[in-house]
């Protein structure tokens, strides 16, 4: 356990939570490193001693919340994993990482003893996932489920992030592309649809994902691999297959290019026509779809997904989750019966399972494809065309102003002015306000540090006893209520609060 | 068709699966109840249960949790006014302000009926017209999606206490915070002034924390009234010198059956138009909620009460939102497709179970045991919700006993966690900040939070399906080039001119004959 008075040292590393990437690689001792090579200042020590004053005098109150929460730091390798571990995965839920995150995590509890949780880092078109799970803390308790965006979104200057940045564990899903048409489209395979396209550029719709997402890639690569321009078929950007496949089957696009699996419903129910996969081998799941290779064409392309961590995780920790990762693939851990690659296939996912090394080499060589693809000039000039960014905001923009015009046509300006009458503002109302601000920053400053425990019971204490509640009744509230709060967050319902020094 | 029902109800009726349906409709009151946690929260963290449990088990506890967590919604957003789901925005408001009029018990009621009838009448059209009105659902395409954005916003807009003009401002400001971040028609950064954070965009849900929760937080320590208006909460709650046995119902259910038989027939219109939204992908119970409350509002006797505690306003919302959950399962069992986020994680459920949605599902005998399964589960929720959400009511009503001095910590506590739990960020606790200090100076200026949350939650859906059909055809006719986009379309332009054209209309008309 380390002791209670280096809380306070904490204090003068001013550190903002705001940039998580720091926060993360920034470990309490650090703190006190800095601390000691620098020497505090007066105001400085005044506020260390005021805040030890402080814990001295409610020593037994911090010393009854101890009492009351089991949990230690002692971090170290040999124990890992014991406590919850965290899976960020950077797309939305239902869809085919989603999944396969959610039964990794399953088997991983089972393996390793410990709660799995998956947050669902969803946005920025993979960015946040990725950087999140990316620069999280080294310390094999967050685990990130990379996708191949990471090796597309630095191409395109959106995120500085490459595989370099992880310690690849194991590739998981491997999907090739499809190509879908409705089914009562007039093209039956793809040398029908390359033959119109060739006759009339331009006319053809097609979505799947956002403009410049794997599978825009996939289509465009295609056409420019036939000799076509890439963008003679139009690609409407879309959040993801399915709704890409809706709008296919309501007519609003022509084509759809996204993975079999993922069109899975549509296809086998005969709403939707697969005209080839981008593969090189007919995949093992649907045999009777035949591959762009077999109709003369030699073009595949996949999208894939892996486990991966933070680089600088331990090697130990890596090895450990490496084992226990490739004792789930090869089917000696069994959920309800069933093993990994069992629930992988019924849910109609295509695997190819690459471990450490081999899937870095993977990685290196995805990551060139599709860097040559997206540098290529085929692609780099298709993707200035369309309505500008600042188009929708701009609008936006003037029909604010038309609205404040409006309102000062009406002279309903004077109704814009405040209205203090209302309820009166008093002196000690402002303090109080400023007090709940305060609480609210200082949250945010020391809770990566102290954890939620002691910075949220410093907090909701002085705030109550503040807004003026006699000093034992918010001792009271405060002993039950956050250990409440956090059992229930953070043990029932598996929110990864901040973990603090002492590991709550 | 009926020995499968049988064989459903039997399947149905095992101690095991009304354990499970007991025990996630419990879970779901507590969940919902928590501001910052929503239901499709509550649902993904019952994915790894799921594999323990057997098919329908799995099922029906996500129905009773999704059915129980939206209910739950309603007892932060009536109590301290954060809605506990996005879908309880749309009439804050209204429940709130019945809360400081001290009837907080009564406008909970309203919610816990209405929300269990408008579910059952989900049901109802999920059990009899599923395969057919999905057909409908999927005949929309970008076109159509832009015109039903639009209307919800409109609606949101139209409905706002107060000026129109204001509730347009509001419905800007929102739409203006919904273009933050990675665009992802362009894959543009914009607005991020070079925060990363900034890249994702802001979240709604502490934006929604923010705006209500918090700002009403600083609305309380500002004033010296706190404690004055909770006083009159306490004389407005005293129980009477009433031993009999419905004494702790009265408060609850008193005058709320017989409202809800005089509101029958709007309580049938909001349903229908929650299930009808429900059913089309990607527009859920959310939107349902705004566009029945301004329907609503439209044919009320009294819409100068709507926004200022109207009982009517949270009645029929709630209703549309219930029946709405239902009404996504119906593209989702017949084609696949998500209704809603909560029924994506059912598709991701139905595939691991070995379970393709889609049309054969309804023709399999075995898997038809389980939609009928479904089906049922979706009755029994709702009536399981009558007692657990009146247990729930009764609970949670201490909350407002509370002095505010002891309250307002607590429930800034709850923000901040509810803020980082979502997705775990020390950002969305500062964006809780900003929304918080912004939804006081809007309310200074009176201008409503509502549409500012719903201009978040759609704006970039709006943008989106605006810059598709662009991509598709540059020219503004082709919005109007398919009948259901162009009928939905004529309707929304139709909704602004009314109010431009009828005072002139009234003019001419009142002008000495």
């Amino acid at each position: 356990m380390k002791p209670l008075f280096m809380v306070p040292l904490v204090v003068d590393s001013w550190y903002l939570p705001l940039h998580s990437k720091d926060s993360n690689s920034l470990h309490w001792q650090s703190c006190f490193l800095k601390y000691s090579l620098r020497k505090p200042s007066g105001t400085e020590l005044m506020n260390q001693r005021a805040i030890i004053e402080v814990s001295v005098r409610y020593k037994s109150i911090l010393l009854s919340l101890l009492l009351l929460l089991s949990g230690c730091a002692a971090e170290s390798v040999d124990d890992y994993p014991d406590r919850p571990i965290t899976v960020i995965c950077p797309w939305s839920v239902g869809g085919a990482t989603d999944r396969t995150s959610r039964q990794l995590a399953v088997f991983l509890e089972q393996e390793l003893k410990v709660p799995v949780n998956v947050i669902n880092a969803t946005g920025g078109r993979g960015v946040t996932g990725h950087s999140r799970g990316l620069n999280a803390r080294p310390d094999g308790y967050t685990l990130a489920i990379i996708t191949g965006e990471l090796n597309m979104l630095h191409w395109q200057d959106l995120t500085s992030l490459t595989w370099h940045d992880s310690e690849p564990i194991i590739s998981l899903v491997d999907g090739a592309g499809a190509v879908f048409v409705k089914k009562d489209s007039p093209f039956q395979n793809a040398q029908e649809l390359r033959d119109y396209v060739k006759q009339n550029p331009g006319k053809l719709t097609a979505t799947g994902t956002a403009a410049g997402g794997i599978w825009h890639l996939a289509l465009a690569g295609w056409l420019d691999f036939c000799g076509l321009n890439a963008d003679d078929i139009k690609w409407i950007p879309m959040n993801g297959a399915g709704p890409s496949l809706q709008e296919l089957a309501s007519g609003g696009v022509d084509l759809v290019c996204c993975s079999l699996p993922e069109a899975k419903t549509l296809y086998e129910s005969g709403q939707v026509r697969c005209l080839g996969v981008m593969a090189d081998e007919p995949l093992a799941e649907f045999p009777n779809v035949p591959t762009f290779a077999s109709q003369g064409m030699n073009w595949s392309i996949s999208g894939w997904n892996g486990l991966a961590v933070p680089k600088g995780t331990p090697a130990p920790i890596v090895n450990k989750i490496s084992t226990a990762v490739k004792k789930i693939i090869d089917g000696e851990i069994t959920v309800q019966g069933k093993t990994f690659p069992e629930t992988m296939r019924d849910a109609g996912l295509s695997t190819r399972y690459r471990a450490n090394d081999e899937f870095a080499v993977f990685l290196e060589s995805n990551d060139e494809t599709l860097g040559k693809l997206l540098t290529s000039d085929a692609f780099r000039q298709m993707s200035s065309k369309g309505t500008g960014p600042l188009v929708f905001p701009g609008l936006l923009a003037v029909a604010m102003c038309v609205i404040l015009g409006c309102l000062a046509v009406q002279k309903k300006v004077h109704a814009l002015a405040p209205d203090v009458t209302k309820d009166t503002v008093t002196s000690q109302g402002v303090v109080n306000t400023v007090l709940v601000l305060l609480g609210i920053v200082a949250y945010q400053l020391f809770a990566e540090r102290l954890g939620f425990v002691l910075t949220a019971g410093a907090i909701l204490f002085l705030l109550l006893w503040k807004l003026g509640t006699r000093w034992w009744i918010s001792a009271l509230i405060t002993l039950f209520l956050i250990p409440g709060i956090y059992s229930l967050f953070a043990q029932l319902l598996r929110v990864p609060l901040p973990r603090g020094i002492f590991g709550w | 068709m009926e020995s499968t029902f049988i064989t459903a109800i039997q399947n149905i009726a095992t101690p095991e699966v009304l354990l499970v349906i007991f025990l996630s409709a419990v879970y779901g009151l507590f969940v919902g109840s928590i501001p910052g946690l929503t239901a499709t929260m509550a649902v993904a963290l019952l994915i790894p249960l799921t594999f323990y449990l057997d098919n329908l088990s799995a099922i029906a506890a996500i129905v009773t949790l999704e059915a129980c967590s939206i209910f739950a919604g309603d007892i932060p957003t009536t109590l301290v006014r954060i809605p506990g789901t996005p879908s309880s925005a749309a009439y804050t408001d209204d429940a709130y302000a019945l809360t400081r009029r001290g009837l907080h018990e009564t406008s909970l009621g309203v919610s816990l009926v209405f929300s269990v009838f408008g579910g059952l009448f989900g049901a109802l059209i999920l059990i009899v017209a599923a395969p057919q009105l999905a057909k409908i659902a999927f005949q929309f395409t970008t076109y159509e999606y832009f015109w039903l954005y639009v209307l919800g916003l409109s609606c949101a807009a139209i409905v706002s206490t107060g000026s129109r003009l204001k509730g347009a401002l509001a419905l800007m400001i929102g739409l203006m915070f919904s273009t933050v971040g990675l665009s992802e028609v362009h894959s543009v950064p914009r607005f991020t002034f070079g925060f990363d954070e900034l890249f994702t965009g802001i979240n709604f849900i502490p934006a929604m924390i923010g705006l209500f929760g918090l700002s009403e937080v600083f609305r309380n320590t500002l004033t010296s009234k706190t404690d004055e208006a909770a006083e009159k909460l306490e004389s407005a709650t005293k129980e009477e010198d009433d031993h009999s046995l419905f004494r702790h119902l009265k408060p609850v259910f008193g005058g709320v059956l017989p409202h809800f038989w005089k509101r029958k027939f709007s309580w049938l219109r909001s349903s229908c138009i929650g299930s009808t939204i429900g059913m089309i992908p990607g527009a859920g119970a959310d939107i349902a909620a705004w566009i029945s409350y301004a329907v609503s509002k439209k044919f009320s006797k009294t819409p100068e009460e709507y926004g200022k505690g109207s009982l009517d306003a949270v009645g029929d919302a709630t209703s549309a939102n219930n029946s709405a959950l239902a009404g996504a399962w119906i593209p989702a069992l017949v084609l696949g497709i998500p209704g809603d986020s909560v029924t994506a994680i059912v598709i991701g459920v139905l595939l691991m179970k070995n379970i393709t949605p889609g049309p054969e599902i309804f023709q399999n005998t075995e898997q038809l045991v389980l939609v009928h399964g479904i089906y049922l589960t979706f009755i029994v929720a709702n009536l399981l919700l009558f007692p657990l959400g009146f247990l729930a009511i009764r609970s949670g009503s201490q909350l407002v006993r509370i002095p505010r001095r002891i309250l307002m910590p607590m429930i800034l506590m709850f923000c901040v966690v509810g803020a980082y739990s979502i997705n775990g960020s020390y950002f969305d606790v500062w964006v809780m900040l900003g929304m918080g200090m912004l939804g006081f100076v809007l309310e200074v200026f009176d201008i409503p939070l509502g549409p500012v949350v719903l201009g978040i939650i759609l704006g970039g859906q709006l943008e989106q399906s605006f810059i598709q059909n662009l991509t598709k055809d540059d020219s503004l006719l082709s919005f109007f080039n398919r009948p259901i986009s162009a009928g939905l379309g004529l309707f929304c332009i139709a909704l602004w001119l009314v109010p431009v054209i009828m005072p002139l209309l009234r003019k001419k008309w009142s002008s000495p004959a």
